[in-house]
């Protein structure tokens, strides 16, 4: 089973996606043998009102959400985000959160975003946080976003130790400064759709493995910002047996999920 | 099977850099011939600096003869002497033919003697490219790191057009900034490549180069970044055809061009 923690539907405001609807990323991971796909709206990330975004996920993934498995996207600075939060879970059956700090202007260590952590917390929600949605190096000339600060998330993480997050599109580096700040937190996953994270020669991935263990390494694609072929071979290429293997491409997900074998 | 060629790859420094190692991870992703540069550790380069580059690339092509072709790597502000290291690479180690970094502004007057030289041994030009408009390169200094010398897509263009009798190689597509812009700048010049290298895996990439530039003006590189590398050529949604000449059959009429069977 393979499941990708890191998949989006919906429009980016600054270039065109392909396969961004429910039916066009199912096809797309039928092409490459992706089973499941944990999906929030692309849209929410540059919406002012980012409910608006899951609502349009909800529906649009409505009577096809055997394989896409919605996350929400919740801006703690923004009036109702609570209520939100609510209704995603209720109406929409989410499973976690994606929290984007750098497009919605909050720091992830701050009073509102701990407050919406402890929340998601209660509510046994995993927290996905893409570092990054696209190369910082491809901005556009009038939105400059830069990823989120390594800081925040360390502090994040320290702060709310009873929290799950996800740490999705971030770089070898900036991972493994993490590591080496919190070393003894176990609540924090690696997802690999940064190839930064080079996953060959040398082998970042591989690394990291090696700090963390393979229980911590999620695998995850930016599909459909990103050709999913790309982190399926640095899995594939890992030196690690086929179990460990399963364990990175869907099994540590499906556990923080707590999704039925 | 048709062969695969990296256009595009380095040769790095050890401890974290052996050949070996790199050849033998180049071999399980099938790579049949490698077209190497190698760069100095600080740029811009210095004279023993980039001989002592070239001298490795040159011991690297002696030991796996059919494998590895290089490039050479020069600073061309150094002007005669960089003619004469270049000039040395071509006559006495059979370089394929010139890599050019960020030491030099391409449209620099102190390029062209070297431009001259390549038409004389009909060897192709790898340029680092900042996929950027001018414009921005300033702005976005702090996510590309890129130095104020560094050539962006439309000036290696502007370059190509002077210099017609030359083909010059922009490299990697996915190394990072406007890809698009990057791609239509390069549209209509007959004598100019683009690899496919870096970190970027954005999908609709290579779709759009084959649309608009035609599959026989692209060349597959990793930049050693090989999970990327071939993520991208994988993944796109393009002819079986397109694809082969892509991976190789491009590359490989540049290499019978340079007179290298």
């Amino acid at each position: 089973m393979i499941l990708d923690v890191n998949a989006y539907l919906g429009q980016w405001s600054f270039r065109r996606l392909r396969y961004n609807t429910p039916k066009g990323l199912i096809k797309l991971m039928e092409k490459v043998k992706i089973d499941l796909a944990v999906v929030s709206s692309a849209s929410s990330v540059l919406y002012r009102n980012c409910q608006e975004g899951n609502l349009e996920l909800h529906e649009e993934i409505g009577g096809q959400g055997d394989r896409l498995i919605p996350f929400a996207c919740i801006n703690p600075n923004y009036a109702g985000w609570s209520e939100d939060l609510q209704y995603c879970v209720d109406e929409m059956g989410v499973r976690g959160l994606r929290l984007h700090p750098n497009y919605h202007d909050y720091d992830l260590s701050g009073e509102n975003a701990t407050a919406l952590i402890q929340e998601a917390t209660n509510r046994d929600l995993p927290i996905s946080v893409p570092v990054r949605m696209e190369d910082e190096r491809q901005s556009h000339w009038l939105v400059k976003v830069p990823g989120v600060p390594v800081h925040q998330i360390v502090e994040a993480i320290n702060r709310s130790p009873e929290a799950t997050f996800i740490l999705t599109y971030i770089h070898f580096q900036e991972a493994e400064q993490i590591i080496n700040a919190c070393p003894k937190r176990q609540n924090f996953f690696i997802e690999t759709t940064s190839h930064y994270l080079l996953g060959d020669y040398p082998n970042h991935l591989q690394m990291l493995i090696d700090k963390v263990g393979v229980h911590r390494i999620l695998f995850g694609s930016g599909m459909p910002f990103k050709y999913p072929q790309a982190a399926l071979l640095k899995v594939e290429f890992l030196q690690v047996s086929g179990e460990e293997k399963g364990k990175i491409l869907g099994e540590n997900v499906a556990k923080l999920l707590k999704l039925d074998p | 099977m048709n062969l695969i060629v990296d256009a595009h790859a380095h040769l790095w420094f050890a401890p974290s850099f052996s050949l070996e190692e790199f050849l033998k991870w180049t071999t399980k992703f099938g790579i049949d011939k490698l077209c190497v540069s190698k760069l100095t550790s600080t740029r811009p380069a210095s004279i023993s600096g980039f001989t002592e580059a070239n001298r490795d690339v040159a011991k690297a092509m002696k030991d796996h003869p059919g494998r590895i072709f290089g490039y050479c790597y020069v600073n061309p502000c150094y002007e005669e002497e960089a003619l004469k290291e270049f000039r040395r690479c071509l006559e006495e180690h059979s370089m394929l033919g010139l890599k050019l970094y960020t030491d030099c502004y391409c449209l620099d007057p102190r390029v062209s003697p070297l431009i001259e030289l390549a038409v004389e041994f009909r060897a192709p030009i790898l340029i680092h490219t900042a996929h950027l408009q001018r414009r921005y390169i300033g702005a976005l200094q702090p996510f590309h790191g890129n130095p104020p010398t560094v050539s962006t897509t439309e000036e290696i263009g502007e370059l190509a057009r002077r210099h017609p009798k030359v083909i010059f190689i922009a490299a990697h597509i996915g190394g990072g900034g406007d890809w698009e812009w990057g791609i239509k700048a390069l549209k209509q010049l007959g004598n100019i490549m683009l690899d496919t290298g870096g970190t970027g895996v954005d999908l609709g990439m290579i779709e759009m180069a084959v649309r608009e530039l035609g599959a026989e003006k692209i060349v597959f590189g990793t930049d050693n970044v090989l999970c990327a590398g071939f993520g991208k050529v994988y993944g796109a949604d393009i002819g079986d055809e397109d694809r082969e000449m892509i991976l190789g059959g491009n590359m490989m009429r540049l290499l019978q061009r340079r007179g290298i069977p």
